[in-house]
């Protein structure tokens, strides 16, 4: 191959002053078929160190998890390391029977609904960036950027104290406003309305990135297609539909993604809302599930069966969405 | 853990649309000026709280009606913080996210020189794994973890949060920082060799200047990653060595009052570093280096 190939690569070679050493690092994306011996070990080389770390810490846990799933692990074989009882679908047969319907109904709607509604003002918002004028936008890009900057933690310690059933801001105002006697209020027993604010601290810190990013995108689209537009009597609607939504497709189905996979696995929030009083079984979405399965019940194996079967709903709506986004961007 | 973003970091709007502002003849409208003005406040609102909150006195900060605008203030809330061990979780997340970082970048570097600079038999399929590797839940991969550190005697130790971390850190790391080589031009490398240069001195030479922004932009984003999580620190450190999230989630106990001065003291002194370094990146990210090594 060499042979045939050696004179026909020679013109670039000298271009590029090469001596022979030069040849294995080629630049990517422009494949040149030159793969020398010399080429052949260092990729390796460099990339073997982070592979060996990845298998450990994530390939071999992973086959792991899926072997206790099918195992009865519970506290008792974590402290002994006593002896292991191969249960076969046991486990999952106890996770779909018991909360498998109710926690896939909460996780679905509950994703649906951040969103939606993160989507939804992220692009208002990007929208009304575009139109307010240069001071205003600045502020409101600045105020984005902070919340955008502040941790999942500390948003919800936040939302905590706003919520307070005795001194928070949000029951006086309610309460001020005669939307009822909200004095002592306790968001956190009813589990509609303890999702609901979980919703809140969510959307908050997600709609800046939402809201920044699509704005960025507008800026790329010329003013002339509006303008022309305009003239020929498009509207405010007319003119989404026809020029804003179409053109930035790529961009809205990119984060709509993304949005859902970090909807899907919201946990910081509701754990500390669940802490302050919530009732974990009427609250939790998978992840959470999973989680309290394993480390405040001990059945690590149903709780592994209960991550297997979210992780198996969760690559086929991610493949689903991709495979989507990979059509409309070639259609595009 | 669960904020990480696949695409890269390169997408940094606020930057992008910085160059972008001075077109001009855009429409604008006093009503979206207000709305714009009136949204910002709204959104800030709550930072604004959490700010007040933390340096008021403590006769003010429960009382019917709220007081919006305190007058007295007071650093007290931010001595009992430090009373009730802020410093020793404290130094528990800065140690745990100083080592995370520093194992993830000199693998993620070299790794990412492999995948960007290198074609080799397997590389698609590595790319595919690293995105892949992104996806996986955290709590499948907590309860193996959990087990594997129990067995190996480091459970509820800050060894057991480093080992931890990596796992989501690393793939991130090594995707972010693809971006970042393969944006520098393989001409630029390919010059330095033209004049003489080796190998090995010309990444140290010329590549690494040009990816130092993104080294750093990289290394903050898993500082902020590893700082910010909670989950895996609330199963994997016991109470002597907590990290900031783990010791300020200790303070919402139903069984007694909630120290709100003090948790929203706590809360800025968690939040400072993130902001300053988010701030940071927000500048650091834009590829003007790389354009002007190519232009110049």
């Amino acid at each position: 191959m060499s042979a045939v190939e050696g004179p026909l690569r020679a013109t670039p070679r000298r271009r590029f002053g090469g001596s022979a050493r030069h040849d294995d690092l080629t630049p990517s994306g422009t494949p040149r078929g030159s793969r020398r011996l010399v080429a052949t070990w260092v990729p390796y080389a460099l990339v073997s160190p982070s592979m060996l770390v990845l298998l450990l810490i994530i390939g071999f846990p992973l086959i792991f998890a899926l072997v206790i799933s099918f195992q009865d692990f519970n506290a008792f074989q974590l402290v002994s390391g006593g002896p292991i009882q191969w249960v076969g679908f046991q486990n999952y047969q106890r996770a779909i029977s018991t909360d498998l319907l109710p926690v896939l109904v909460r996780t679905v709607l509950f994703t649906v609904a951040n969103v939606g509604l993160t989507m939804g003002i992220g692009f208002a918002l990007a929208l009304l960036m575009r139109r307010a004028g240069k001071w205003p936008r600045i502020l409101l890009s600045v105020s984005l950027v902070v919340v955008w900057a502040i941790p999942q933690v500390t948003a919800t310690e936040i939302f905590q104290w706003l919520f307070d059933y005795a001194f928070g801001v949000v029951n006086w105002v309610l309460t001020q406003i005669h939307l009822g006697g909200f004095q002592y209020h306790d968001w956190w027993s009813n589990p509609v309305s303890l999702l609901g604010i979980a919703t809140l601290i969510v959307v908050w810190g997600a709609v800046p990135f939402v809201a920044l990013t699509l704005f960025a995108g507008l800026l790329q689209i010329p003013d002339d297609l509006y303008e022309a537009a305009r003239v020929d009597g498009a509207g405010f609607w007319s003119q989404l539909r026809a020029i804003t939504v179409p053109l930035l497709l790529p961009i809205l189905l990119l984060l709509t993604t993304l949005s859902v996979l970090w909807d899907s696995r919201v946990f910081t929030q509701i754990y500390f809302l669940q802490q302050q009083g919530g009732i974990p079984s009427d609250t939790n979405l998978f992840g959470l599930w999973a989680y309290e399965t394993s480390f405040a019940g001990q059945e690590y194996g149903k709780g592994a069966a209960i991550s297997m079967l979210s992780a198996a709903i969760l690559l086929i709506v991610t493949a689903v969405a991709v495979r989507q986004m990979v059509k409309s961007a070639a259609t595009a | 853990m669960s904020a990480i973003v696949p695409v890269g970091v390169n997408a940094d709007p606020v930057n992008r649309t910085a160059t972008r502002w001075g077109r001009g003849r855009r429409r604008t409208s006093r009503a979206a000026s207000i709305a714009a003005i009136a949204i910002a406040l709204v959104w800030l609102f709550p930072v604004y709280w959490m700010i007040i909150s933390a340096f008021k006195n403590e006769v003010d900060l429960e009382t019917t009606p709220p007081q919006f605008f305190p007058t007295r203030f007071t650093l007290s809330e931010f001595t009992s913080a430090f009373h009730d061990g802020f410093l020793s979780a404290l130094w528990v997340s800065i140690l745990v996210s100083l080592t995370v970082v520093a194992f993830s970048m000199v693998l993620a570097l070299f790794a990412s020189l492999a995948v960007a600079r290198f074609r080799f038999r397997g590389r698609a399929f590595l790319l595919v794994l690293l995105l892949v590797f992104q996806m996986v839940p955290f709590e499948a991969l907590l309860i193996p973890i959990f087990i594997e550190l129990n067995k190996a005697g480091l459970v509820f130790t800050i060894p057991a949060l480093i080992i931890a971390y990596i796992a989501p850190t690393l793939p991130f790391t090594i995707w972010t920082l693809r971006g970042f080589v393969a944006g520098v031009p393989t001409e630029i490398e390919e010059a330095a060799w033209t004049d003489g240069c080796s190998r090995t001195a010309a990444f140290w030479k010329v590549l690494f200047p040009l990816i130092a922004p993104g080294l750093v932009a990289t290394s903050i984003f898993a500082y902020i990653l590893a700082w910010n999580e909670f989950a895996y620190a609330n199963v994997l450190t016991n109470n002597a060595d907590a990290t900031l999230p783990v010791w300020l989630e200790a303070f919402i106990n139903p069984s007694r009052p909630i120290p709100w001065g003090e948790l929203m003291a706590g809360s800025v002194l968690f939040t400072i570093p993130v902001m300053v370094f988010f701030l940071i990146i927000q500048r650091r990210l834009s590829a003007g280096m790389t354009a002007g090594a190519v232009k110049g």
